[in-house]
């Protein structure tokens, strides 16, 4: 059905690609190598630019267009990009859109793959009777795994027992909204499993334990919200008539055994760094790219978990959980466009003020600028690209014409506060709008579906982000990054 | 005897429509009572929508022209002595179907043929194939045939192909309650190539005679039941020979068990059951071995 016609554009969208490289083959290389971002034009951020105002404004502009042919929109742009890009550079191009694939876009994809997979088979029944202290609770235990199983995995776990317990109050917009805030952003700072932004900083070389030290803006930013929460909830249970109906189901959990899964994903990503000190970074050759061992070996586990869980979960507990591949698969395409268009970008970033982008680098100097352009590109734009996008540009700030994981290295030694700032602005304010980070709009859509009143794109905006979110992002601001 | 008092009729009023309803009129002799009318909303068409996130406009749209059209086949049956309910969720197709079978505690479910398909050839959808492989209910892929005009009962001369298994007597137990609409049964089993290769020409002889006892005995009860019915012993290749022996006797429809082979287990040793449904040329009622429901 919507996904034959998703296919051909792949199919398609890979032709055109190869083509161009065949082309860039034929005619030898271009000898660029090293330095490409210097020699790098800034009109090859185009496609770029292009592609994520797309994703920003055609789903408002034409929502019925987007929803059926975003994938055509993304090879649209993905092909814009790689042709003239190849022409141009031919062998060195082919060698950085390889790269970005292999060692970026397949892990990126397999692993929110793997946890949406492992997280749906999970189904809570039964229900909770909505209280004030009983909405913290499941705020706070959302909160909580939304590190260990993805703000997705962890959405689509809790939303519905989330609703159920409230559908007997009559205020559940702001329920929502928050759950949004806390568990489908905020939660998901501490780990790269949390948020695709941070397991993109991950792969790039920013160590896995380091993400631990958003724990306290994190506990501020979560705290603030969660008494927030607490007296509007309150307030409103108080003022609303009614108790909560005597509930004859049991609480019960079904799929338990995903946890094992869920433990292997966490094992594969975490052991992957210690599996390559084993192998003394051993690698793969796939052409020209070097992948270590140890990375294709966790994304082998990350499948197996994945199709493990898929063999060994009744097909009708992710019915119940009314599990839907199209978030992952609108991902899946959004960002196969999304990394071939960002390369460019990121080289030109990468070579600092050798680039053609040099004005951004010098304008964003310092953490606060890095936590608020970061952020608020974030807010609109998807934050995982928008995340790398200004890791390059502090690595070309300090470390320019470095390679990423040294640079990465180094910033970590010696300027930590601007990464922090980058990882925070990228995390929190997904938030700030639901297209910020993917499960936004998931969890908007579940709430709509089971009745609920949600805000419009921009009411959301106006009414909720802008009263609760931005204000403690000032606070987060003073405490930790001026 | 059970009957079979209540079907489901899923439908997206492309691949099965109105005709085939009415085709199915004729198991009001087997017991019918009433249809289930089910058309389901895929979740993905209404849903996670970046900008309206859960179109419900759209959604209360296309339930309601679903209604409408439900309504006017409803007052047919209605006309026709049946009782009829109409059913529209929101989900994915396979599992609507399967949970609103076990709410409804339907006896069969009537699934249609995949759109832009040679007209020579059935091709089983993603959701039958995901029904057939998870339901413990029969599912009848519904073939249309008309003849100068008029719809051909599709239980008239009932094709029943066998290999005496346990899913094969429980597809028996429903030709049984199917017999009641039907005027003739043919009991058929086909001994494959393999099973000449691996014995000896005794051993086939009498292989032979212990088929031909089971069938008879088949046919036997099937008489008592007031049902004309003959057996055929045939040798060859399974779904060629069922075909074929379908086209000879002019069967109107074949039922068979099917084992549940399914997946890359299917893709490897095949299922003689499902290639009989994608390529007979009339209706094939297909009985799982599963005997509970998963919902």
């Amino acid at each position: 059905m919507i996904f034959n016609g998703k296919i051909k554009t792949l199919v398609l969208t890979l032709f055109f690609i190869m083509a161009g490289a065949t082309l860039a083959t034929a005619s030898g290389g271009g000898g660029h190598g090293a330095g490409l971002g210097e020699q790098l034009s800034l009109y090859m951020g185009i496609p770029f630019a292009g592609i994520l105002l797309s994703i920003a404004l055609l789903p408002l502009v034409a929502p019925s267009i987007w929803h059926h042919h975003f994938g055509k929109i993304a090879a649209f742009w993905g092909v814009s990009l790689a042709i003239p890009f190849l022409i141009m550079y031919r062998l060195d191009a082919l060698y950085e859109i390889f790269h970005i694939y292999l060692a970026d876009y397949i892990p990126f994809i397999i692993l929110l793959w793997a946890l949406y997979t492992v997280a749906g088979g999970i189904l809570f029944t039964g229900s909770l009777s909505g209280s004030p202290v009983v909405n913290c609770v499941l705020l706070l235990i959302g909160t909580l795994i939304a590190s260990w199983v993805g703000t997705t995995g962890a959405a689509m776990l809790l939303i519905r027992p989330f609703m159920r317990a409230n559908a007997w109050r009559k205020n559940r917009t702001y329920q929502i909204v928050f759950f949004i805030f806390l568990v489908c952003n905020i939660g998901g700072s501490l780990t790269p499993l949390g948020d695709p932004p941070l397991f993109l900083g991950f792969l790039k070389g920013v160590p896995f334990f380091w993400t631990m030290k958003l724990l306290a803006p994190m506990l501020v930013l979560a705290a603030i919200l969660m008494v927030v929460f607490f007296l509007l909830d309150t307030y409103h249970y108080r003022k609303e008539e009614g108790s909560p109906p005597e509930s004859k189901e049991k609480l019960k959990i079904e799929g338990l055994h995903n946890l094992l899964f869920i433990g292997g994903i966490i094992a594969a990503v975490i052991g992957s760094v210690e599996l390559d000190k084993m192998l003394h970074h051993a690698t793969v050759h796939v052409w020209r790219v070097e992948l270590p061992i140890a990375n294709v070996m966790r994304d082998a586990m990350l499948v197996l978990m994945g199709v493990l869980s898929l063999r060994t979960t009744k097909k009708v507990l992710r019915e119940k959980n009314e599990f839907s591949w199209f978030p992952i698969v609108e991902v899946a395409y959004l960002f196969a466009g999304i990394f071939v268009t960002m390369v460019p970008v990121l080289l030109i970033l990468q070579a600092g003020s050798k680039g053609e982008m040099a004005f951004l680098t010098n304008a964003v100097k310092e953490p606060v600028h890095y936590f608020w352009v970061t952020g608020v590109l974030s807010s609109f734009l998807d934050n995982a690209p928008t995340y790398l996008v200004f890791l390059n540009t502090a690595l070309g700030n300090f470390f320019a014409g470095v390679e990423p994981p040294v640079a990465i290295d180094s910033l970590i030694k010696t300027k930590e506060i601007y990464l922090l700032a980058i990882s925070c602005g990228a995390v929190f304010m997904g938030a700030n709008s639901y297209i910020g980070n993917a499960p936004n709009f998931m969890v908007r859509s579940i709430a709509e579906e089971g009745g609920v009143a949600m805000p419009s794109f921009f009411g959301y905006i106006l009414k909720y982000s802008l009263v609760f979110l931005v204000p403690s992002f000032v606070v987060i601001t003073y405490i930790f990054f001026m | 005897m059970m009957k079979i008092k209540k079907l489901l009729f899923p439908t997206n009023f492309e691949e099965l429509s109105f005709p085939t309803v009415e085709a199915l009129y004729k198991l009001k002799s087997s017991g019918l009572e009433e249809i289930v009318f089910l058309f389901v909303i895929d979740r993905d068409e209404v849903a996670f929508n970046l900008t309206t996130g859960f179109d419900k406009k759209l959604c209360d749209d296309m339930a309601e022209a679903a209604r409408l059209r439900f309504a006017d086949w409803e007052k047919e049956l209605t006309r026709e002595g049946l009782k009829s309910k109409s059913v529209v969720e929101v989900g994915t197709p396979e599992g609507k179907i399967l949970e609103v079978s076990a709410r409804e505690k339907v006896d069969i479910i009537i699934s249609g043929r995949r759109r832009h398909v040679p007209p020579t050839m059935i091709y089983l959808s993603g959701t039958t194939m995901g029904v057939l492989r998870r339901t413990h209910l029969p599912v009848m892929v519904y073939r249309h045939v008309e003849e100068c005009g008029l719809v051909v009962n599709p239980f008239m001369e009932i094709l029943f192909a066998t290999d005496f298994s346990p899913t094969a007597g429980r597809a028996f137990e429903l030709v049984k309650r199917l017999a009641p609409s039907a005027s003739n049964v043919h009991v058929v089993h086909v001994m494959t190539d393999r099973d000449f290769k691996r014995h000896s020409q005794e051993e086939i002889k009498e292989e032979e005679k212990r088929c031909l006892g089971l069938m008879g005995a088949m046919v036997e009860e099937l008489k008592g039941l007031g049902i004309d019915s003959q057996a055929h012993l045939l040798a060859g290749h399974t779904v060629t020979d069922v075909l074929a022996c379908c086209k000879d006797h002019r069967t109107t429809c074949i039922v068979m068990g099917t084992t549940g082979r399914h997946g890359i287990a299917e893709a490897w040793l095949g299922s003689a059951s499902h290639r009989v449904a994608e390529q007979s040329m009339v209706s094939v009622i297909l009985v799982p071995d599963k005997k509970e429901s998963e919902y």
